[in-house]
């Protein structure tokens, strides 16, 4: 099987839902004010990819094929997903604000 | 005037009816104690940490010791679940512990972001139980769910108020 249509067999019905459910938990997780644009679109990146990786499991290691549960499960990672610069807040404080500022200038940098 | 509260000022903050050095101590270390209380440990972090603490430990019990599992079929699924998943879901809960324990605003973050972490968990949980169960409802899924989606808002709402506590005292500073 070659790469290409091992990679569009991967996205099942499940994965797809998983993907939606991560989605829209990455959007709730995510804290609205806090950080700028680019920082959040990686975030709600990260959130579908943790929410579809979700699905897999599931659906591979138990046989779960019901979408809608599917969709439900994958809130929760999608939204750990959007927490991630709070993690890295929690991990290390400095660290936070030295990536958050950096991005901060290369977007004002490009507004310029 | 509030009852509860004419009586501890009568008992532990009335110089006149309560002279003694011990008395004042015990107050100090009374408001301490409420305080802390209130920093640090909310009821769902505390039964979390141990719905995850117990659960996982069953689990490695029987994988460890070969007991040969538990009978039903609810918990067959976890025959093909390697040993390591339920060890890190026990780390998950010593670290909720940790987080519950320590009186910081960052702690606080900490252990907002493992209730999420654990409703990701529990909702897995559900989904293999359910999925073992083809598509059949039992008292297991639902209480499992429930829980989840609990947690899930709880461990929203911590890390939302301690965002909102940190930036007003960032500001008052």
């Amino acid at each position: 099987m070659s790469l290409a249509s091992e990679v569009i067999t991967s996205f099942t019905p499940q994965v797809i839902f998983g993907m939606f459910g991560g989605f829209v938990g990455g959007i709730y997780g995510i804290n609205k004010k806090g950080y700028d644009l680019k920082i959040s679109v990686i975030l709600i990146f990260t959130a579908i990819v943790a929410g579809s990786a979700i699905a897999e499991v599931l659906q591979k290691k138990f046989g779960l094929t019901y979408l809608l549960l599917l969709c439900l499960i994958s809130i929760p990672a999608g939204a750990f997903s959007g927490y991630l610069m709070v993690a890295l807040d929690v991990v290390s404080p400095k660290f936070a604000a030295k990536v958050a500022d950096k991005i901060g200038e290369k977007v004002v940098e490009n507004v310029d | 005037m509030d009852i509860k509260q004419t009586l501890l000022r009568m008992f532990l903050f009335n110089k006149w009816l309560c002279k003694s050095e011990s008395a004042r101590k015990t107050s100090k270390i009374l408001a301490k104690f409420k305080r802390y209380l209130a920093i640090s440990i909310t009821f769902a972090e505390a039964v979390n940490a141990l719905f995850i603490l117990s659960f996982s430990l069953v689990f490695i019990y029987n994988k460890a010791f070969d007991t040969g599992g538990l009978a039903m079929p609810s918990y067959r699924v976890f025959d093909s679940v390697s040993i390591w998943w339920f060890v890190g879901f026990f780390v998950l809960g010593v670290l909720q512990v940790i987080a519950m324990l320590v009186p910081s605003l960052r702690a606080v973050k900490a252990s907002g972001l493992c209730q999420i972490a654990s409703s990701l968990a529990w909702g897995v949980i559900t989904g293999a139980y359910y999925a073992a169960q083809h598509g059949m409802i039992t008292p297991a899924t639902v209480i499992f769910s429930i829980w989840a989606a609990a947690m899930f808002f709880t461990g929203n709402k911590i890390i939302k108020r301690a965002i909102l506590k940190e930036r007003v005292t960032t500001k008052e500073a």
